[in-house]
């Protein structure tokens, strides 16, 4: 269920990509060629919203919602990942702020990540209820 | 025991790298006339700055 879920959440993601952004590396190393995009009023906040900012916090609900199975697990290495997983988002910002990481730094994707965050850790009861109840 | 452990680190490690290669793969692909755009204003702020 949670896999499907977040397999759903990164082809939406994937969707937007490639129907509004302009050509992407991995579109061009898998030698997929979107065409012509689609150009959009990216002055509107929620178009600029839904074609900059929905594809990260479905990449990192996608990555919150994978976690689920992992952060239960006891064991120190396994703890460390979990976090660094939560915290790769704002990672990668960072190395994106410092010139360490190829891309562009953008206050809206943190905020983006972090209204992500604060969505998952409000929903995050529901996720591990649904998780045992299918494990039971 | 110990196999299980492995086997999550593992499979978290494998989690994460793909995580990051989406990531990494989302960056955009400039063409040859930005990256020639791009590299154009680069030497014009610097030429700007040289100037000041």
């Amino acid at each position: 269920m949670i896999l499907s879920v977040t397999t759903l959440l990164l082809l939406i993601g994937v969707g937007i990509y490639f129907f509004f952004r302009t050509p992407i590396i991995a579109f061009s190393k898998l030698h997929i060629d979107s065409g012509e995009y689609i150009a959009c009023n990216t002055n509107n906040p929620l178009v600029y919203f839904m074609v900059f900012c929905l594809p990260d916090a479905l990449w990192y609900m996608s990555l919150l919602l994978v976690q689920t199975f992992f952060i239960e697990e006891k064991g120190w290495l396994n703890r460390f990942l979990v976090g660094v997983a939560i915290s790769l988002p704002f990672l990668l910002e960072t190395g994106q702020y410092f010139g360490c990481v190829s891309g562009t730094f953008d206050w809206f994707d943190i905020i983006t990540y972090c209204l992500t965050l604060i969505i998952f850790l409000l929903c995050s009861r529901k996720i591990f209820l649904l998780l045992h109840s299918k494990q039971s | 025991m110990f196999k299980k452990n492995f086997l999550i680190i593992a499979l978290q490690a494998v989690v994460i790298s793909a995580f990051i290669m989406i990531a990494a793969g989302s960056g955009e692909n400039l063409s040859s006339d930005q990256a020639y755009d791009a590299g154009h204003k680069i030497g014009e702020g610097i030429g700007t700055l040289m100037n000041n």
